[in-house]
C-alpha cells in the first residue's frame, strides 16, 4: 500500500483506497477552544466576530480551527497559512495537497480525508421531522419513498429519512454541488447500512461530470457519533477501507502539540 | 385590505424559523451575508425551510432556483415577487 501525502506529525497516514474521517464536537472544552482560536486567520476571526449569535460564533470558529489544524498537519504547514481555493461551484480545496470535505451539524462535526479524489461527507442531528410527506416528496426517487413509507410512522421512518439525506448529500458534495442538484434522481439504500449505498444515479446528474460516472461509491461506515443521527461518506473511486479518528484523541498529546508548535 | 407582500413574506420567513430553528435570532443575522452560515443551517434545516415556505406562503421554490436565494435578502426579495396575490 501506499500513502501519500504523508504526515509530518505522526498523524494517521493517508492510505490509497481509504478514506479518514476525523470526528469532534464543535463544542470543545476551554483549553481546545484556545488552541483552534489560535489556528484561524485574521480574515476568520473578523468574519466570526460578525456572527452576533454566540452558539453559531462558537462553531464558526471550532470548525475552521479544526479544519486548519488537522490539514495542516498534513499539508506541513501552519494551520493560518494554509490556502484554501474554491472550485467553479464553491468547493474548498488545499492545490496539492489531500482530498478533504468538511461537514457540521448542531456540534458534530465530520472532516472526511483521503489522498485524492472527489471527496464527500455529511452529518445531520438527529431531530424529529415534521411533514415527511412533504421532504421525500422532493427529494427521495420513487423507490426510495417505497422503501421509506413501509416503515413505521415515527422515529424509525424519521431516521431512515435522515440515512437517505446524508447519503445524497454525500454524494452531491463529493461533486461540488449543493442542494440544487435534483436529489431525487438519486436512488441509495436506506434501509441498509452496510457496503456500497448507492443504487443509482440518473445520467443527467453526472452528465458534466469529468470523472467515470460509475465510480461513485457511498458508505456510511458508522461515522456518526452515537449521539449524531446520521452521517455517510462518498468518493469517486471504491472504499477499500475507511478509518474514524475522534478529536480530540488527547489536546496533550505527541501530535497535538507537535501541531500548536508549528503556528 | 390585505397585508402588503413584504410584510407577509417576512412574517411567513419568521414563522418558519421559528419551527426549524427557533434558537436563530433573525434580528441579528446580516441580510446580505451568506444565510447558512450566519444561521448555521444544516442542509436538512436548509430543506424544511424551503418546505415550509412554500407551506406558509404559497411559494413553491424548485431546485434550480435555490442558487438564486443565498442570502436573507435575496430570500425575502425572492418570495416578495412570487407570493400569489402580491
Amino acid at each position: 500500500m501506499t500513502s501519500s501525502p504523508r504526515s509530518t506529525t505522526g498523524l494517521p497516514p493517508l492510505v490509497s483506497g481509504s478514506v479518514l474521517v476525523w470526528r469532534g464536537t464543535l463544542d470543545p472544552p476551554p483549553e481546545v477552544s484556545a488552541l483552534l482560536d489560535t489556528a484561524l486567520t485574521p480574515e476568520e476571526r473578523a468574519r466570526a466576530d460578525g456572527l452576533r449569535m454566540p452558539a453559531v460564533n462558537r462553531r464558526f470558529r471550532a470548525s475552521r480551527g479544526w479544519t486548519r489544524l488537522v490539514l495542516a498537519g498534513y499539508v506541513g504547514t501552519a494551520p493560518g497559512r494554509l490556502v484554501f481555493t474554491r472550485s467553479p461551484t464553491g468547493k474548498p480545496g488545499i492545490e496539492g495537497g489531500p482530498a478533504f470535505n468538511l461537514s457540521h451539524s448542531g456540534d458534530h462535526l465530520l472532516l472526511a480525508m483521503a489522498p485524492e479524489g472527489a471527496l464527500g461527507v455529511d452529518v445531520e442531528e438527529g431531530r424529529r421531522l415534521r411533514d415527511l410527506d412533504g421532504l421525500a416528496s422532493r427529494v427521495f426517487s420513487t423507490r426510495e419513498r417505497e422503501d421509506l413509507f413501509q416503515l413505521p410512522a415515527g422515529p424509525a421512518r424519521e431516521a431512515a429519512f435522515l440515512r437517505g439525506w446524508t447519503r445524497k448529500e454525500a454524494l452531491v458534495k463529493a461533486m461540488g454541488q449543493g442542494l440544487s442538484l435534483p436529489f431525487h434522481l438519486i436512488t441509495v439504500d436506506i434501509l441498509q447500512s452496510k457496503g456500497s449505498l448507492l443504487r443509482r444515479i440518473d445520467p443527467s446528474v453526472t452528465a458534466g461530470w469529468e470523472g467515470d460516472p460509475a465510480g461513485w461509491n457511498i458508505v456510511d461506515g458508522g461515522i456518526a457519533a452515537p449521539a449524531a443521527g446520521a452521517a455517510a461518506v462518498a468518493w469517486d473511486r471504491p472504499i477499500g477501507s475507511l478509518q474514524v479518528v475522534d478529536l480530540p484523541p488527547d489536546p496533550a498529546s505527541a501530535a497535538w502539540m507537535a501541531l500548536a508548535r508549528e503556528m | 385590505m390585505t397585508e402588503p407582500s413584504q410584510d407577509r413574506v417576512r412574517t411567513g420567513i419568521r414563522d418558519a424559523f421559528r419551527r426549524i430553528a427557533p434558537e436563530v435570532d433573525l434580528e441579528s443575522i446580516d441580510p446580505s451575508a451568506n444565510l447558512r452560515e450566519e444561521a448555521d443551517l444544516d442542509s436538512v434545516d436548509a430543506l424544511n425551510l424551503i418546505v415550509l415556505l412554500d407551506e406558509n406562503l404559497g411559494v413553491e421554490i424548485p431546485e434550480s432556483d435555490y442558487d438564486q436565494i443565498t442570502t436573507l435578502a435575496d430570500m425575502r426579495r425572492y418570495l416578495t415577487a412570487r407570493i400569489p396575490g402580491g
